[in-house]
Parts: structure tokens; sequence; C-alpha cells
């Protein structure tokens, strides 16, 4: 089958390669380290035409008339940089660019946001992070990717001790995490107090909160989709750091002729340090490592490589009365990509990957519990520009997920839930640009459920983006997407910190989890230092795997379908101005989810989120402070017990000798709300170099004024148990 | 006209001092205590007697529930107990020694009434105690099943029948959610004085790493869920093997020349649909394949907590030859 639509799909690609003259071409790059830059802009200003470079640095201006221009190629964080160059009828000409690295001022991410890319400009709710808004943002003991996407409007952090995160009122299950374009189906560290991936290796963070464009599928809530870096093609360079929490080295630079590599490991430092973020009496240790081997051509426009992600957990318990858990991951790929024809850019990618976590219970009372998760597949997009500039898209991606989870249930048996089958994604995808409008539209195709789960229109997955100028500095955007998704995670959704995401696959008489998305708002520049985006969002879940609250004896399904919807308001506004940048969010949300008659919020359900961020640059010192706000979460109070008689020897005893035992009553569901959430980190960072050496030290507080955050309650002990305290850490940073 | 810059830092620090303070609430993660009475009762035609259990929900002084002990005050206490055109019974208030006396030494009260219960009739309990909300639980006792054994000669000729399944039919009546069955075998131990023994027959046997074990009838539902009002005829099988298990136990315990069988007893015990569905619920559903770790309550009890069941027994018996 795999063989098949492969050759099923050569055949579609090859149709788009009609050879087109008079085009200008190339690749944007670093000066320093020769790495690629997306989302860079390239402009002929004379003839008001341009276009951005895509993941590969590469860009594409279809029907140039001939004649001699001034090209300007920029992009964030980088000087501008303009060329002259001659196109020549019937000739496709080649101009890259190689421009040069400057301070990053945030202010310029404010008010250039115009100059992002082109797709930024149509989607309603993408957002984009490189790694210097990634450092600047305050964390506890190191910066983290995934902390630093919850400042995003729509995006709820779960607690400060982990990085679990939530989008428009979506389990934690429905972000899709793409590593190169590889799924990672766990992105955290132990208890999701760090996420896996040293922010030193990303070069992009795109981030979708919702009505995500055809391409990305198989989840309901967002994508994650983060670009790494390729390593310095033209000298070698080393980094090192070390904080409270992990020491990390990095080296990178060139193999052989245009081959580099890029390699980086992170351990932890103290795992003691940990017991007081976790509050909690456990030794944790973990480990990730990234190598990526890239090839490339200039010439061709072409990029090849090898990229391997690895990571390990340990939890070894001090007292034998409790269980130790162990953690595994890994990612490898094999990813090329190029003009494969004068107009049609190929990428693919192929992947296998890996999560895998057990409980081993030792003498305490938990039981044994073993999780797996195995895909391996196959990825991959061409892009046809076409005459009118506009761009058009297929892929499809294909794979193979295993998932098999082992537990004791509560007959004390031994239970494995395994499943395997065939996930087969297509999509087809157009980008226009009509006068004031631009729409982004296609179909995100759940083939493989046509022919596993019988599923008919509902495989196909529209999707639309809109946008119109309305005036020079205000837009109006819409969008719509339909997602399903067949994999989730079976944790209690009760559990204040899931250690373990078992996934299983959507029990096959529910099908898919399924949702729509309406999204609209408006985006502006106001003044030169103001930019201000108001969104609203609805989403429709139509299908949700909810437990059975009807289930009595065996043969009744553990879980049964459910749906939910969420709903809410989102607001962001940012003032720059050199050396000072004020980031605001506030998201207004709802969510309920329906389970037969109940309907209740999850337990992420936050009504008001608000993010405050500043920055001020006093070279050689950059002070950033962050504010978060949140209301409470929901929680099902206690309402008393009541002694439940256990019939365990239902005939022989009469009711008045039936032994029993406390049952908690619980009352309505999720009916109360914890405090509100709030908390103050400041950071400083000081930049400094010696010869060719460079280097920072940094120093974070975070919870300045030392909020008891409530994280959650101990039924068990009555004890309130808080999050994060006053916390001040340390971070060195040298670079060669 | 003050910049942009100021406008927004002076913004958001009042966002901060105001929501600080205005959105601060109290804070307490219980929720109010529900004083409800707990009533637990097993209606049966077997017994000359309605009993109900009658506790009371508690809210224990520190979060250990079992830190709760003396009992709630229920003095007071009273109960009638209706059933079809008008006819009633009180149900008077007893203290007995309660199962965990050294929790509740003050005993445990139960509510009786010389009433035997008739098949597929319904009752309603209702019940008083000052101080709490009344509680009222309707039950109906499963009418008559008819049950036998589809092919008895088995039991008699264990070692030279070519059957392979025991079967055992039972009608379940409209009013009966749920059935097990139990198959005893009774004989003589003819050894150091005579002596009547009986065994329960294991409907299976099961090969674990311990080696072959015998595996007990479980309680089992309507093999289709039915519109109120309807009657359905069951089909329960026991493995022949598990039947010629027991007897080859039995003579190689007490040696073939001292026993002496007598009888085979078949027991169907029949639930209704309030007792099956707590009985499996408080069992974790006795479901081997479930990835559930949760424990949902149930009661039909209004206005309170707990459940007022229903059960009825049913026996065939078939004689057996002494010697098998």
């Amino acid at each position: 089958m795999r063989v098949s639509c492969l050759i099923f799909l050569l055949p579609l690609f090859a149709s788009f390669g009609v050879a087109q003259p008079t085009d200008l071409r190339g690749i944007v790059a670093d000066s320093a380290s020769g790495e690629r830059l997306p989302f860079a802009s390239v402009q002929i200003m004379s003839l008001n035409l341009g276009g951005s470079t895509n993941f590969n640095g590469f860009y594409l201006l279809t029907n140039v008339p001939p004649g001699t221009y001034e090209v300007a190629a920029s992009s964030i964080g980088y000087l501008g940089q303009t060329r002259r160059v001659t196109v020549r009828p019937g000739v496709s000409t080649v101009l890259n660019f190689e421009l040069s690295a400057r301070p990053v001022e945030f202010s310029e991410v404010v008010v250039t946001e115009r100059a992002r890319r082109e797709l930024s400009e149509i989607n309603t709710s993408v957002h984009v992070m490189d790694v210097a808004q990634m450092r600047s943002i305050p964390s506890v003991m190191q910066p983290d990717v995934f902390r630093a996407i919850q400042i995003l409007p729509g995006v709820v952090s779960s607690s400060d001790v982990n990085t679990h995160f939530y989008v428009r009122g979506g389990a934690g299950d429905q972000n899709l995490i793409m590593l190169d374009g590889m799924k990672i189906f766990n992105p955290f560290h132990a208890f999701g107090i760090f996420s896996l991936f040293d922010p030193d290796i990303i070069k992009t963070t795109e981030v979708y909160t919702g009505a995500f464009p055809a391409g990305f599928g198989g989840r309901l809530s967002s994508v994650v989709s983060m670009l790494t870096r390729d390593g310095n093609r033209k000298e070698y360079a080393a980094k090192a750091e070390a904080s409270l929490a992990s020491s990390k080295l990095q080296v990178e630079g060139p193999i052989y002729g245009a081959t580099r590599f890029l390699a980086s490991a992170r351990v932890s430092t103290f795992s003691n340090v940990l017991d007081r973020v976790l509050r909690k009496d456990l030794p944790l240790s973990f480990y990730d490592a990234f190598v990526k081997i890239t090839g490339e051509d200039l010439v061709e426009h072409s990029r090849y490589g090898f990229t391997g992600f690895f990571s390990g957990d340990d939890l070894r318990s001090r007292s034998s009365a409790d269980p130790d858990y162990v953690w595994r991951n890994y990612a490898v790929g094999f990813n090329g990509g190029g003009l494969i024809n004068e107009r049609l850019f190929f990428d693919v990618v192929a992947y296998e990957n890996m999560f895998e976590a057990s409980r081993r219970p030792r003498n305490s009372s938990s039981t044994p519990t073993r999780t797996k998760i195995r895909e391996t597949g196959v990825r991959t997009q061409a892009t046809k520009y076409t005459d009118s500039k506009d761009l058009f898209f297929v892929g499809f991606e294909f794979s193979f997920p295993s998932v098999d989870y082992e537990v004791v249930n509560l007959a004390g048996i031994p239970r494995s839930v395994y499943s395997t089958f065939v996930d087969f994604w297509t999509w087809i995808r157009y980008q226009a640009k009509v006068g004031p409008w631009q729409v982004d539209g296609g179909v995100h195709l759940d083939a493989g459920s046509i022919f596993q789960r019988s599923v008919g229109l509902e495989a196909v997955e529209p999707r639309l983006n809109v946008s119109l100028l309305l005036a020079p500095q205000w837009k109006w955007k819409a969008s719509y997407g339909r997602f399903s998704q067949h994999l989730i995670t079976v944790n209690n959704e009760d559990d204040v910190i899931p250690i373990f995401d078992a996934w299983i696959e959507v029990p096959r008489e529910i099908g898919s989890q399924r949702a729509d998305h309406y999204v609209t708002g408006f985006e502006g520049n106001p003044w030169a230092e103001l930019s201000v985006s108001v969104q609203s969002y609805y989403k429709h879940y139509r299908a949700l795997v909810t437990y059975n609250r009807d289930k009595v004896e065996a043969e009744d399904p553990d879980y049964v379908k459910g749906r939910g919807r969420a709903y809410g308001l989102e607001t962001l506004v940012r003032v720059g101005r050199p050396g000072w940048d004020l980031y605001a969010t506030h998201t207004l949300g709802w969510t309920t989810v329906t389970n037969g008659a109940a309907t209740y919020p999850p337990r992420h359900d936050r009504r008001h989120s608000v993010n405050l961020l500043g920055i001020a640059r006093l070279e050689p010192f950059e002070f950033t402070a962050r504010w978060e706000f949140g209301s409470g979460f929901p929680f099902t109070p206690s309402i008393g017990y009541y002694d439940r008689l256990t019939y365990e020897d239902l005939f022989e005893r009469p009711i008045g000798e039936q032994p029993s035992e406390p049952y908690l009553r619980l009352g309505e569901k999720n009916v109360r709300r914890l405090p509100v959430y709030h908390r103050l980190d400041l950071g400083a960072h000081y930049r400094f170099s010696v010869g060719r050496l460079r280097g920072s030290l940094g120093v974070q507080i975070a919870n300045v004024y030392d909020r008891a955050n409530v994280f959650y309650v101990d039924r068990a002990t009555g004890r309130v148990i808080t999050m994060l305290p006053f916390f001040p850490s340390i971070t060195l940073t040298a670079e060669y | 006209m003050l910049r942009p810059m100021h406008i927004a830092l002076r913004g958001a620090l009042a966002v901060i001092a105001f929501m600080s303070v205005a959105c601060e609430t109290a804070f307490d993660p219980e929720g109010t205590f529900e004083d409800r009475i707990v009533l637990f009762g097993l209606l049966t035609p077997g017994s000359d007697s309605v009993q109900l259990r009658l506790q009371a929900t508690y809210d224990p002084p520190t979060p250990d529930p079992l830190s709760y002990a003396g009992g709630p005050d229920l003095t007071g206490a009273t109960g009638r107990l209706f059933w079809e055109r008008g006819a009633q019974a009180n149900l008077r208030d007893t203290v007995v020694p309660h199962p965990d006396s050294g929790r509740y030494p003050t005993g445990l009260h139960l509510l009786t009434a010389p009433v035997r219960v008739v098949r597929g009739v319904e009752y309603t309990v209702r019940v008083e105690v000052p101080g709490f909300a009344p509680v009222e639980a309707m039950a109906t006792v499963p009418g008559s099943a008819p049950i036998y054994f589809l092919n008895e000669d088995l039991l008699r000729q264990p070692f030279g029948h070519p059957a392979d399944r025991l079967g055992i039919i039972v009608g379940l009546a409209p009013e009966a959610e749920g059935f097990i069955p139990r198959v005893e075998v009774e004989y003589e131990v003819i050894s150091q004085g005579n002596r009547i023994e009986r065994r329960e027959v294991p409907s299976s046997m099961s090969v674990t790493v311990s080696g072959t074990v015998p595996v007990y009838p479980k309680i089992r539902g309507a093999s289709s869920r039915r519109s109120s009002g309807s009657s359905t005829i069951e089909l329960y099988e026991y493995e022949a093997k598990a039947y010629r298990f027991l007897v080859q136990e039995l003579h190689e315990t007490y040696g073939s020349p001292n026993l002496r069988f007598r009888r085979a007893i078949l027991t169907v015990r029949t639930f209704d649909r309030h007792l099956y569905t707590y009985y499996f619920l408080v069992n974790g559903f006795f479901d081997q394949y479930t990835v559930r770790t949760d424990r949902p309550d149930y009661s039909n009890v209004r206005g309170g907590v707990g459940v007022v069941g229903a059960f009825a027994v049913d026996s065939v018996v078939v004689a057996l030859p002494p010697v098998l």
C-alpha cells in the first residue's frame, strides 16, 4: 500500500514541472554561519514585487520582467542587504544573500510584524518565535521553549512545575509537536518540568493556536512546529552553559565541503535542586541529546541531512516505599529538500520516533505500568510557484503508529492494550492574493480512516484562511478548519501532574476525535510603536473520548463519545521602542465538555489569562520582567464520606454484618475554582566578551513576591500544595 | 500628551496592582458538607424480615476518614415499608453491634419489619431521622426464575458422558437484571464418623503459572438489554472438565471407598437492577479488560445515599448415584 501511494502521488508532483523562465530565485543565509534563514523578506523595490523564504531559506519570484534591479533582503535580527542583479529573458537568475546578524531588538519584532512572511499575514492564529525571543523571557533555572510559548494568547500553562500546556480549551494531548517534521509524542522531561528541547538548537518555532492550514493534521488543538539549526558551515564553534538544573555542551562546524554538523547534549546538574521545584522528595536525573548533519548545494538550492534526537529521565526514589519511573524518547529522521524543477520545491522527511515510559512499584502500593508508542513514517510536501505568484502545495504523510499500554487494572489483572494501524494523510493547499484579499485554502484528507474506520465524508477536512486589508494599518482575518485525531492519552483527566502520558488509539467504536475551529479578528498597527491583535474563536468538539459513566458490566465500553466546545476572545498588544518593549496578552475563555447528561468545565478551563512581558536593554545588560495572571482552575470539592458496603460476601452475611469502607463523596464535577494564580519573574543578563570568547551571566528570580499559588490539595492529607516559591537561579553561558 | 510607552507602562502596572488585589478570593478545598442519611437494604423472599442498615454521611475531623468514630446521632429514626394496594409496615429502630466495633462502639442502627417480601412486588421504604432530610427508595423483588440443568445426565456420569459442557437454563423475570448460578455437590464421608459435606463446582479451569486452578461463576447480566416487562431465557455453561476435576479431587482426598455422593444442588440468585449495578460498580466493573481506574458511585436512595436492592434465590436438586 505504501508503494502504491507513492506511485500515485509522484505523477501528480511531476505534472507541476513545466519549465518557466525569467524567474529570480535564491537562498538567504546568515553570513557568519551559513545558516539558512526562513521567513526572510526579498523585495524588488522598483517593481513592488516580493516574497519570503520558506523553511529552507529559499525564495522564488516568478515572471520578473528582464532588466537590472536593486533587490533587498531582510530578516528579523539581521542587517538588511541590497544587491543589484540583471534578469535576462528566458533564464532563471540565481541571487543568494548572506545577511549579517545584529543585536536583536524586540521592538523590531513588534512593529514590523507586517514584514514577516506571507503566511502570517493570512492565518489568524499563528505565532513565530526565534531563539532570541525565547531567551528573553524570564524562566526558572533555564530557558525553555514551551515556557516561552505560554506567553502567547490562548495558551494556558498547567502549573509552575511543568510545561504542559493547553491551547484554546483543548486537552494536552491535542497539541501536535513537531521537530523538523518529526512528531514528538512526549516532549517533556519528567513531570513536564522542562521541555525536551534546548532552545539553542531551535532556529524557529511556529505555533498555530487554532485553525491551522492544510499540511498539519492528526491533532485537534494546536501545532508547535520547531525547525532546528543546521550548524555553522564556515567555522567551528562551541557553547557551554551551566545552570542549577542542567549543564550543556554544544559544538558545530563544517565537516567537508558544504556539509556541517551540530551536536548538543544536556544533562541534569543537581537532581536535588529539582526537589524544591517539584515540592517532592524526588531525585530526578535527565539528559537530552541532539545531532544533526546537513549537506547542501547552493546552486541547486537543495539541502539534505540526518537529524537525531534522544532523551531520557530517571526518577529513582530515595524510599523503597515509592515507585521508580523511567522515560525514554528518540526521534531520528532523514530529510531533504530542493528545487526539482524550475518552479517546484520539494521537501521530504522519513522518520522514526519512539516514546516509552514505565513505572516500577518496588515496595509501594502502585502497580507496574508501561506505555510505549513507536511510529515510522514519511512526510513530504511539494510547493509550486505559479505565474500569478500564488503558491500551490500538495503533500502527504504516511506513518505506522503502534501503541502499547500495559497496566494492572482494578480487578488486579495485567492488561495490555496494543494497536497498530496506518495513518495516511494527504493535503492540497492554495495561497492566493487578489487585491486586498489573501486566501489560504485547502483540504486535508484523512485517507487512512476511509479504509480503517469506514469514514466517509468526515475524512475530508477543509481548511480556509482569509484576510482583508481594510486600511493600510488594519487587517481583518477569518479562519475555519476541521480536524481529527486518532491517538489520545488515557490519563485520568483529574490528575494534577500527569506523570504518565499513556497513549492509546481512539477506540474504534468511537472512530476519531473531531473538532471544528472558527476564528476571526483584527490586527493592526495604529501607531508605528504599537501593534494590536484581537481574535475570537469558537471550537466545536463533535467527538471527544470521555469516560462511559453508564459502564456497569465488563461488556460495557470504557469510553464513549462525548462532545464539547470552547470559545473566547484574545487580545495581544505590543509596544516597542529602541531599548524597551512591552508585550501584553489577555485571553478570556470558556470550555465545557459534555458527557451524557453532564456538562462540566475540564480541569484546564481558565476564564482569564494575562501575560505582561517587559524587556529593557542597556548594553551590556538586559532586564526582563514577566507577570502572569490566571483565574482559578476548576476542581471538584469533596462533600464528606460515607461507609460503603463492599458486599464481598453478599449471600452469606446479613446486612448488619456486611463490612464497609470509607468512600469519599464528591460534589458536582469541577464546580469550584482554585484561587487566582499570579507570579512576577525578573531576570537580568550581563553579556561579556574576552577575545573570541563570548558569554553571558544571567540571574533570574521566579515568584519575586513569593505568592503562594495553590497547586492542588492532597485529599489524603488535606495538605494544600503550593507551586514554586521565591526561587532565584543563575545561568552562565560561554560561547567560542 | 503622554507617549505610548508611558501609557503602556502605567497601564501594565495598574493591571498588576488591580488584578493582584481585586481578584483575591478565599479558598476552601472542601465543599459544603452534605449531611445525608445512608441506607442499605437487601430485600429477599428468603428472609422472614426486612432489614435496613441506617447510617449517615460524615465529615471527619482530619483528612483521614478513619479518624471519624463514634457514629452520628440517629436517635428517633422512623421508617415505613409500603407495597402494593396500600399495604404497609413500620420499621422498628434497633441497635446492634457494629461490624467495626472498634470505630463505632455505640453500635449500628437497623430498621426492621417482620415482613417476608414477595416476588415480583415493588416495595418502597421511607425513613426519617430528626435533623436529616427524609429518604425514600424503591426496589422490586425479582419474580420466579425457572431453572434447570440442560443435560443433567452429565452430573450422574461425569466420566462416561460425551458432553464437554454442562448447560444451565435460567429464566430471568422482568424485574431481574442479572444472575449468578451456583452448583454444589453434596456427599457423605464415611470414614472416622459419617459426615455430610458440600463443595461448589467450578465453572471452568484456568491454567496459570502455579498450575490449573478452578474458576467459579461470576454474576452475569441479561444477554440483551430489555425493554421493561419482558423476560429472557439465559444459558450459563459449565465446563464438564471442571465438574470432573472436582469429582476426581474428592476421590483423591477421601478415597473412593469412603465417599458416597448424594445430590447436586443448583442455586440461582437473581438481582434487581439497583443491586446488580451497585455490585458491579463497587467491584471495579468485574472487568478484566478495563483500563479505567475510577470507582464510581451509585445510589437509588432519593434524598440520601446507599442502595436498597433485592434478590431472590431459586434452586433445583438432582439426585446422584452413590458412586461417580
